[in-house]
């Protein structure tokens, strides 16, 4: 085979394999600059040699393979760090959102609006005849009354803001699921011809990061190349099948959401993602919301309570200086009976606790009602519909619909509740205000007036003063903001070198390329001149006469 | 490590945007002048800050209290010193009518002028301060006195928090102090008698009003000392209260507050560092293989 054919062989194949790996060379430089390519290597290796008298004779050089640079363990901690700083992010942003309604800090805080609703039943006390004084205490509440308000209503807005969110997120993990698996059919069915489907497969990789700022998975990748996605222990896709991830409502908390995979709800088996972010967002929201409630409710609660027992100016007792708080009372959507809360109030307001109640039905005959708070049974009994059941200064009533209630029904029973939204002041006229302690005490009488400055030293929100109570909120959520922020940094930190490694092994360098061009050049002017050679001695073959 | 050209563009932005950030807070800092712009901002020192705000405006309102109370008092006690001259006159006239030169007429004449000195007695006792009596306890709503010098308040005086444990009496109760009701004489039911006696001539019953006009004096000046005493005690209040303001106030700007030289020095370390990474970006990126191929 030592034949002048032979070298023309050889030489035609340098040059295929340098054009081929040129164009691999072009292909990395065209995509210097894309997000997530990886650098492909041609391999060129020694053609089967043949053996010709005894002696091996190479055949020349072909590219076998076009590889993809790549450290597949990089791959799988950058997706790791991705979940856990976009879970930090989403949540960091959320908080922020919260801590800036809650305005802690602020000159027109809740905080200085109870200091100065406190501050003005100390100016009626020393005032209390005078008219001015109540005027500017009302004003107080008044404003005191807008700032619950309108921390209640951007708390409601902003949590079915990150509701919407969520939902808009589960869409987006089902589109990718979607785009991997169909992918995964374009990998599977290339490689099954033993070729390697470099730019899929960064394709792929692509998603798979997308989808992991969204929620934390796991990939494992099976024998034909194709990519499975666990999220919380349940598969999403598998090869090229998928299963849809759908949001629910909660049957015993309205507003918020179940996330469910496979038919089973996965809330507390992710761990990392913006879609954790929101749950996290979510949880300290509805806590800060239930402390404002709280904080609403016992305001209500405690002046109220002090309030009726004095005299206005116009000798008018027993009024309400806040709206009285409202029962609200909400049947599981889960309940099997047909019966309906019908009416419920408040009986006596000095007996009530403010914690939430559920009315628990063991059948139709017979319930028994649970202080949620202490877990503890308050009282039980036969059922009868349209009997009041009465407790902790509360009356319900159960009424059948036209069916009994079923084994298992569960009606939960709060003041607090709403206590933020509807808190407002329900004195209007100055003169009803009750600074006095006795009707005869009219109208320099100042006791009441004190009493009632008096409640924001008492200990009535658990264990705390209204004002250290809402100082508590402020200051915890301050502290969770700036743990949050500085998880998000250093994630982000992590996550910048897991990227530089990336892009350090993966990524393409131009003067590599540029090298390479160059070399690539040189071979196939080397070849070229092989095959001239060649010919030039085909020629002196041929001429010989 | 291999260094390609995307890493080192990529990580001169990410340098590059976290130095701008720096030199943002440090310009938002410096524009608001308050280093703490939410609890976020220094945890630990929130809660301090916020305890120490609300402490501040009960110190405020502790301190307009203090002023009421200063001019409650101050009323009061002008009332009562009109009072102390009125019977000091009495008295003169009781010494007068008591000397064995009086007769019937003379005292006749004295009558006069201590009926007209009760109705300003009266008078006092109702003195009206923003509409209110202030010697009517309570009930300032009603004249402490009718026109017979009976006592019409209640027995109550009207109290403030001057501070977070202490209450301090800003009134005087006219029940106390001119009809004896606690204890001492009925000095409206004295000046009343005298009268009495001076038109019946009568004048063991002047010799009376005599020792009653001593009497009631004493019991006048004693309102009025205890008056002096409530106000030093108000005026103490007050200086614990600025002192504690100042002190409070102190204690907020320290956690608020920019310390201008320390922000102003960070600012520029910030401006140079990056002019720096500016400058060494410009040069690396000024490098291309290209130029020598």
């Amino acid at each position: 085979m030592s034949t002048l054919n032979a070298v023309f062989d050889i030489a035609k194949s340098a040059l295929m394999a340098t054009q081929k790996a040129m164009n691999v060379t072009s292909h990395n430089i065209s995509n210097a600059n894309t997000d997530g390519y990886t650098r492909q290597r041609a391999v060129l290796t020694a053609k089967e040699p043949v053996i010709y008298g005894n002696l091996y004779f190479g055949t020349g050089v072909d590219v076998s393979n076009i590889q993809r640079v790549y450290d597949s363990f990089n791959t799988i901690q950058l997706r790791t760090s991705v979940s856990l700083l976009s879970r930090h992010e989403t949540a960091g942003g959320h908080l922020s959102g919260l801590e800036a309604v809650m305005n802690g800090l602020d000159g027109s805080s809740l905080n200085t609006r109870l200091d100065a609703l406190f501050n003005s039943f100390e100016e009626v006390a020393a005032n209390p005849s005078s008219y001015g004084e109540r005027s500017a205490l009302l004003a107080n509440a008044n404003s005191l009354a807008d700032s619950v308000n309108a921390m209640d209503s951007s708390i409601r807005l902003n949590i079915a803001n990150i509701n919407s969110t969520a939902e808009a997120r589960v869409d987006e993990v089902n589109s990718l699921a979607t785009r991997i698996s169909e992918l995964n059919g374009q990998i599977a069915g290339t490689e099954v011809a033993g070729i390697t489907a470099n730019d899929l497969r960064d394709k792929r990789d692509i998603l798979l990061e997308d989808l992991a700022k969204i929620v934390d998975i796991s990939v494992t990748e099976n024998d034909n190349g194709q990519a499975d996605v666990f999220m919380g222990g349940s598969f999403l896709v598998a090869g090229t099948r998928t299963s849809e991830m759908s949001l629910r409502a909660d049957p015993n908390e309205p507003a918020s959401y179940n996330i469910i995979l496979n038919g089973a709800t996965i809330n507390d088996r992710i761990s990392g993602g913006s879609l954790k972010g929101d749950l996290v967002g979510l949880d300290y929201y509805r806590d800060v919301h239930e402390k404002v409630n709280l904080l609403s409710a016992s305001l209500v609660k405690e002046v109220n309570l002090q309030h009726a027992a004095g005299f206005g100016l116009d000798g008018s007792t027993n009024t309400d200086f806040f709206a009285p708080l409202s029962v609200y009372t909400r049947g599981s959507t889960s309940n099997s009976g047909g019966a309906l809360v019908s009416a419920a109030s408040v009986t006596d307001l000095s007996q009530v606790t403010l914690d939430d109640y559920e009315i628990r039905f063991a059948g139709p005959g017979s319930y028994t009602v649970v202080n949620t708070a202490t877990n503890m049974v308050v009282t039980g009994g036969a059922y009868t519909s349209g009997n009041p059941i009465t407790f902790d200064g509360l009356s319900v009533t159960i009424q059948n619909s036209p069916l009994a209630p079923g084994a298992g029904d569960r009606f939960t029973v709060s003041l607090k509740e709403n206590a933020a939204r509807d808190f407002s002041a329900a004195v209007t006229d100055g003169n009803k205000v009750a600074a006095s302690s006795t009707a005869a005490g009219v109208p320099g009488d100042n006791i009441n007036a004190t009493a009632l400055a008096d409640l924001r030293d008492a200990l009535t929100v658990e264990g705390a003063t209204f004002g250290s109570f809402f100082q508590r909120v402020v200051t915890d959520l301050g502290t969770e903001v700036s743990n949050v922020k500085l998880n998000a940094e250093a994630q982000g930190i992590y996550s910048d070198e897991i990227r530089a490694a990336r892009e350090s092994v993966s990524g393409v360098s131009i003067e590599e390329e540029a090298i390479n061009l160059v070399k690539l050049q040189r071979a196939f002017e080397a070849a070229a001149k092989v095959m001239q050679t060649a010919d030039q001695m085909l020629e002196t073959l041929l001429n010989i006469r | 490590m291999r260094v390609t050209q995307k890493l080192s563009y990529d990580t001169y932005i990410k340098n590059m945007l976290r130095q701008q950030d720096e030199i943002y807070r440090l310009h938002k800092q410096l524009s608001s002048q308050k280093k703490v712009n939410a609890p976020s901002d220094d945890p630990v020192n929130a809660h301090n800050l916020l305890t120490s705000k609300t402490l501040l405006s009960r110190f405020e309102q502790f301190d307009r209290n203090i002023g009421y109370g200063k001019s409650h008092l101050g009323m009061a006690e002008q009332a009562l010193d009109s009072a102390k001259d009125v019977i000091i006159r009495l008295q003169e006239l009781a010494v007068t009518a008591a000397s064995g030169t009086s007769t019937a007429d003379t005292r006749n004449n004295i009558k006069a002028e201590v009926d007209i000195l009760f109705d300003e007695l009266v008078s006092v006792g109702n003195t009206n301060y923003d509409g209110r009596y202030i010697f009517s306890g309570f009930e300032s709503g009603t004249p402490a006195f009718d026109q017979t010098g009976a006592y019409q308040g209640d027995a109550n005086v009207q109290s403030i928090r001057v501070s977070l444990s202490s209450s301090v009496a800003i009134g005087t109760n006219g029940g106390e102090v001119f009809s004896g009701t606690s204890g001492g004489i009925d000095i409206m039911a004295a000046v009343a008698a005298f009268s009495t006696a001076l038109g019946a001539n009568d004048s063991a019953g002047i010799q009376t009003a005599l020792g009653d006009l001593e009497t009631s004096f004493n019991q006048v000046s004693n309102a009025v000392s205890d008056i002096g005493g409530r106000v030093s005690r108000l005026n103490a209040a007050e200086k614990d209260i600025s002192v504690y303001s100042f002190e409070l106030k102190s204690t907020i700007s320290g956690i608020e507050d920019v310390d201008m030289a320390e922000l102003v020095t960070d600012l520029k370390a910030g401006e140079v560092a990056m002019e720096a990474a500016l400058a060494s970006a410009g040069r690396i990126f000024q490098l291309s293989i290209f130029d020598y191929l």
